[in-house]
């Protein structure tokens, strides 16, 4: 039974002009210990799916369905409270984008990491223990508990926002575009991080990124979101070797090597208005080998095992 | 390649910016953000400038363009001083250097349609009538293909995609047929699959027009690509300078090797492989360390040497420089070691 | 991002938006409806001018009361230009009047006017004609006669009708008692009749009181010419009413209707024009000093700082003391003291979009700081600005009234403050002049009201955390 097991996940927001796919119809497994890549451009959709899943959804939502099983428990049925109080940080914890400009400036940053503790009803003192415990196995010197975060570099402030979602132990950890805006190698330091991390506490990963380079260094499996949908889903190798999905094919020839002669390649157009994306194929109007069929929409098919792609192309008869 | 020794189009000497920024309630410190570069620029060239935040890459080409007061060393463009040239005499200058925007939402003024914003060059510039602006205009936008120009023009930026808008910024840029074009990190909030179009695109009017570009980058592997040299600044100072592949491929300098090194390459080999990445605070222009600025963090560092004496950018293979003291000695330093020594 | 023109369809996206556009639009059409129907000088030579209100009611409540309580008499004026017989050299102006109030008349007057003879001065006679018959002479009169050196035709009374109280005049009074002793009492005293003359010629006499005779009058004015070409131009009878108009009176017998109508453009005119004013003034020193920086920002903002802190209500007090109570007097001290605030807040806006990639592109390419400053700085604060502008339009009105009504107010023109001050003034508070007080006030909340509705519509513009999804 996977840890985690999605089934036609829907989230739409309302919007005057009508309302935005952003999630529409997602469906994926992710194993114990497994890290699982979400690779999509701005405007796939890839965050909102982490929104789904974490049920951290705005006022505007005009669509909210699907399957959501967390260690084999229905979690859509949930009341708000009991997602709260059971799963959240718990069972799933989330490094949002951008949380590292998100914390309180006044507290320090031990009281910011013991505070979820402390709602558990965790003593203070044993807490704090616990938080210094996370602070070092994130890399950081003790010393930082009693650090204002405005005295901490934004290396420092990322690796103290894993060390947050690690508060509570929890066994997946979402984690949104960790190492953007920071420079390549604070970033190369925190992916070492996130491998020791699952090599050491067997953490399962859902790691969202734009950048398939990035997710290379750290999935077992990859899942190429577009349109607010899965285009192909496999492991790291299949993927990356043999990408079927005409939209991974382009992407990954998008991205320029520091080791080969062979120059970036780039794709036409921009991505779908998820408010009124292409009837059929939603890649179809900048797929360079669309044909006949593709105005149908695909379905997700699996065209080897473990490898799935949403294109005509490997759709059979 | 084009020639880079005679020439150039901008050279600098010595440039240095400092500012001071405030500290507590009275107090303030220096900030180095560029401490001596010296580099020249060859018509029709394209040199990138790579560097981590805080290396002073884009403050490097603010300076150029006269953007940002330098406060030592000297900036000729054209064969023409201009360091100091007060803002009213820039106005020739301004005509021939321009500059390409990171931001493609932020660097456009969201009230004004396509057709102002690549309009407004040519009103600040003058002499230009209704017809021939019209026409300049909608040539700019046809360059940069946004197709058909007559509609593009009239929309505003809010309705185009990241792509497009950086291709306005480009047209704005390009429609008084400048010289010297100073594109900081032009891609970086482009979706990945979009990002080779644009470099294509500043490459092909580059070839066309003889333009000559600094192209301010943190991305080594678009460097490689789409530039003919690389600098690698650390610190407010270029640590190495050579042509492109040659500096991905033969990188001297350790911290050129340290970035190289980070640099996400998709292949599945690197999934749970330590990745070798230097440690250390990254580097904060508030607080340069002596002597060669890189030592706190290099792992070949030379004790007694690298803590006190700043390595000077020398060339050590043909058209590659590196300021670094693992590399042959030269007579320089060895009379500074001795007065150190004194 | 938002352009002004996204404003309108905003601010009518919302409830309270939607009901201030609508009611700010009445205000403005009624406004409109006053500037053009009112005099210009409305103020000094009708509102101020105590020698017209002399035909009205003093502190008389509006007529609609009559619908809650006492049937009290209605204000009459009766007016004729053109006799109504011609009997000889005799013309005779009659004037019917159905009298059905349960209470007599509080006066009556008689006014001639507009008089033209070419020798010799018409006789003029007021009499009264009641529904039981009886005939009461009210009051007999001659105009002037020719002034030495003066030549025909003569006028006379054009600027000022020749006007008399009909409830003090001894003729009215033995005529009235002549024709109520023989007809009901003959008993009657004569001071009675006297002292409630209006009551007597209103009313028959039971028991020895005077009671109220309802029924059709009519008033005539009798009046003899020599010459066929003279003429009498005007004739008018007033009733005095106890209630009067849609709005009442004041204690000089003011019609309050019309001085609570031109006190709405006024106050119209003071909000907008003292919000608009100190927003720009406030808008301009604000961009020229976050944009300009160094020794320009530091004396703008230290000229805020002490501004802001300088007490304006004694300096206000002084100046209207020194110089006199003119309203634009008023208006541009308080244009002048209102700057500050907007100018801190407008400076700190441009010094974060100072150094936005927009305003850097705009100096890469040479733009004058003019042109930055109008074209790349001002549109992103302009839907702000223009929030509050109408969020300081009420602040203004209220500023009026207050100073008015601590009688800073300029007394030509009436205002909704000075109404309120004079009503003050007289004690229509422990009088019980309700009707001179609650409108007034009430004017100056529903026009604040109409600015604040505006501006709760465009508090998504000025509060971005409360923008929707869009």
């Amino acid at each position: 039974m996977p840890l985690l097991d999605v089934r036609d996940l829907v989230l739409h927001y309302a919007t005057p002009r009508g309302p935005v796919r952003a999630v529409d119809g997602v469906s994926f497994g992710l194993e114990a210990g497994e890290a699982l890549g979400l690779i999509g451009e701005s405007g796939s959709g890839k965050t909102s799916l982490a929104v789904a899943l974490m049920r951290t959804l705005p006022k505007n939502v005009a669509r909210y369905e699907g399957q959501i099983r967390f260690q084999g428990r229905d979690l859509m049925p949930l009341s708000e409270d009991a997602l709260r109080r059971e799963v959240r940080w718990k069972g799933i914890s989330m490094v949002f984008q951008g949380a590292m400009n998100a914390f309180n400036p006044v507290l320090r940053v031990g009281q910011q990491v013991i505070e979820r503790m402390l709602v558990e009803g965790i003593p203070r003192p044993q807490a704090r223990r616990r938080a210094e415990k996370l602070l070092q196995r994130v890399g950081l010197p003790i010393e930082v508990y009693d650090r204002y975060p405005h005295e901490l570099s934004g290396g420092m402030k990322q690796r103290v926002v894993i060390a947050m979602a690690l508060a509570l132990e929890p066994p997946l950890v979402i984690l949104d575009e960790p190492t953007s805006a920071l420079d390549v190698v604070v970033q190369a330091q925190i992916m070492n991080l996130l491998k020791e991390l699952r090599r050491e506490m067997g953490l399962s990963m859902l790691f969202i990124t734009h950048d398939l380079a990035l997710a290379s260094d750290l999935c077992d499996r990859v899942a190429v979101v577009y349109g607010g949908q899965i285009r192909e889903l496999g492991s790291l190798e299949g993927l990356l070797e043999r990408p079927l999905d005409p939209y991974t094919q382009g992407l990954l020839a998008s991205i320029p090597r520091l080791h080969s002669d062979r120059m970036p390649a780039f794709l036409p157009g921009a991505p779908p208005d998820l408010v009124s994306p292409p009837p059929g194929c939603r890649f179809l109007p900048r797929c360079p080998k669309a044909f006949a069929r593709c105005p149908q929409p695909p379905a997700l098919v699996e065209v080897e095992p473990g490898h799935l792609a949403r294109c005509w192309l490997y759709a059979g008869d | 390649m084009p020639g880079t020794d005679m020439d150039p189009i901008l050279s600098l000497e010595n440039l240095q910016v400092h500012f001071r920024a405030r500290q507590g309630l009275l107090g303030s410190i220096p900030i180095r953000a560029v401490d001596g570069v010296s580099l020249e620029l060859g018509r029709g060239e394209t040199l990138a400038v790579v560097g981590e935040s805080g290396s002073g890459k884009t403050t490097l080409g603010r300076a150029t363009l006269r953007l940002i007061q330098a406060t030592g060393g000297r900036i000729r463009f054209e064969g023409e001083e201009i360091t100091r040239s007060p803002e009213r005499s820039l106005k020739s200058f301004r005509r021939r250097a321009q500059a390409i925007f990171q931001d493609p939402y932020a660097s456009l003024s969201p009230y004004m349609s396509v057709f102002q914003i690549v309009e407004e060059p040519l009103l600040v510039q003058g002499g230009f009538s209704a017809g021939e602006r019209q026409r300049r205009v909608i040539q700019a936008l046809r360059s940069v293909r946004l197709q058909p120009a007559q509609e593009f023009a009239a929309k505003f930026p809010h309705q185009l995609s990241g792509g497009q808008r950086q291709r306005v910024g480009l047209a704005r840029a390009l429609v008084l047929e400048p010289h010297y074009i100073v594109a900081d990190e032009p891609v970086s909030m482009i979706d990945a699959s979009s990002r080779a179009e644009i470099l294509y695109l500043l490459r092909e009017l580059q070839s066309a027009r003889g333009l000559s570009f600094l192209f301010i980058t943190h991305d080594l592997a678009s460097a490689r690509h789409f530039a003919d040299r690389i600098a690698v600044m650390y610190l407010g100072r270029i640590v190495e300078l050579a042509p492109a592949r040659e500096l991905i491929d033969r990188p001297l300098h350790p911290y050129t090797q340290a970035l190289l090194r980070a640099v996400p390459e998709p292949d599945a080999h690197n999934r749970l492989r330590m990745r070798e990445v230097i440690g250390g605070e990254p580097p904060n222009a508030a607080r340069v360390p002596p002597g060669c600025a890189f030592h706190p963090r290099c792992p070949k560092i030379i004790e007694g040497i690298c803590q006190a004496t700043r390595p000077e950018l020398v060339e050590i293979g043909p058209g590659h420089r590196v300021a670094c003291h693992l590399y042959p000695v030269s007579e320089n330093l060895a009379d500074n070691a001795a007065k150190q020594g004194r | 991002m938002r352009r002004l023109s996204d404003v309108l369809p905003e601010l009518l996206s919302s409830a309270p938006g939607k009901a201030g556009t609508v009611l700010f639009g009445v205000l403005l059409l009624v406004a409109a409806y006053v500037v053009l129907t009112f005099p210009a000088d409305f103020g000094p030579a009708r509102w101020s001018n105590p020698a017209l209100w002399g035909d009205y009611p003093k502190t008389a409540p509006p007529v609609w009361t009559n619908l809650f309580g006492a049937n009290r008499p209605e204000h009459r004026i009766l007016e004729a230009r053109t006799p109504t017989r011609t009997d000889g050299k005799v013309k005779t102006y009659v004037l019917p009047l159905d009298y059905q109030a349960s209470q007599p008349p509080t006066f009556l007057s008689f006014s001639v006017g507009d008089v033209t003879y070419q020798a010799h001065p018409p006789t003029v006679e007021a009499v009264l004609i009641r529904p039981d018959g009886g005939a009461v002479r009210l009051y007999q009169t001659v105009p002037g006669g020719p002034q030495p050196g003066e030549t025909p035709p003569y006028r006379r009374n054009f600027q000022e009708p020749l006007r008399v109280q009909l409830e003090t005049e001894p003729t009215a009074v033995e005529a009235a008692y002549n024709f109520l002793s023989e007809k009901y009492d003959p008993h009657l005293n004569f001071d009675e009749v006297g002292r409630q003359l209006p009551l007597a010629l209103f009313g028959t006499v039971v028991d020895g009181r005077f009671v109220v005779l309802k029924g059709g009058y009519r008033l005539e004015a009798k009046v003899r010419l020599d010459n066929p070409q003279d003429s009498v131009g005007l004739v008018r009878f007033v009733v005095g009413g106890a209630v009067y108009g849609l709005m009442g009176t004041d204690s000089q017998g003011r019609d309050l209707a019309q001085g609570l109508l031109f006190g709405l453009p006024i106050a119209l005119a003071i909000g907008l024009a003292v919000s608009t004013l100190s927003t720009l003034l406030g808008t301009a020193l604000g961009l020229v000093s976050g944009y300009a920086g160094g020794p320009t920002d530091l004396l703008i903002q230290r000229a805020a700082d002490i501004v802001n802190n300088v007490p304006t209500l004694p300096l206000l007090i002084f100046v209207v003391f020194v110089l006199g109570a003119k309203l634009w007097l008023v208006l541009l001290m308080l244009i002048l003291f209102s700057w500050p605030g907007l100018t801190i807040l407008v400076r700190s806006m441009v010094l974060s979009l100072r150094s936005s990639p927009e305003v850097e592109a705009a100096r890469a390419l040479g733009c004058s700081t003019g042109r930055i400053i109008a074209y790349h700085l001002f549109p992103h604060i302009a839907p702000f600005i223009f929030a509050t502008l109408i969020f300081s339009a009420p602040g203004a009105i209220l500023a009026e009234a207050g100073l008015s009504f601590i009688g800073l107010g300029d007394p030509t023109l009436p205002t909704w403050g000075q109404i309120l001050e004079q009503g003050f003034r007289t004690g229509a508070v422990f009088n019980g002049y309700w009707w001179w007080i609650i409108p007034p006030g009430l004017l100056i909340v529903l026009t604040a009201l109409a600015f604040m509705l505006i501006s709760l519509g465009l508090e998504p513009i000025l509060n971005p955390r409360l923008r929707r999804e869009t």
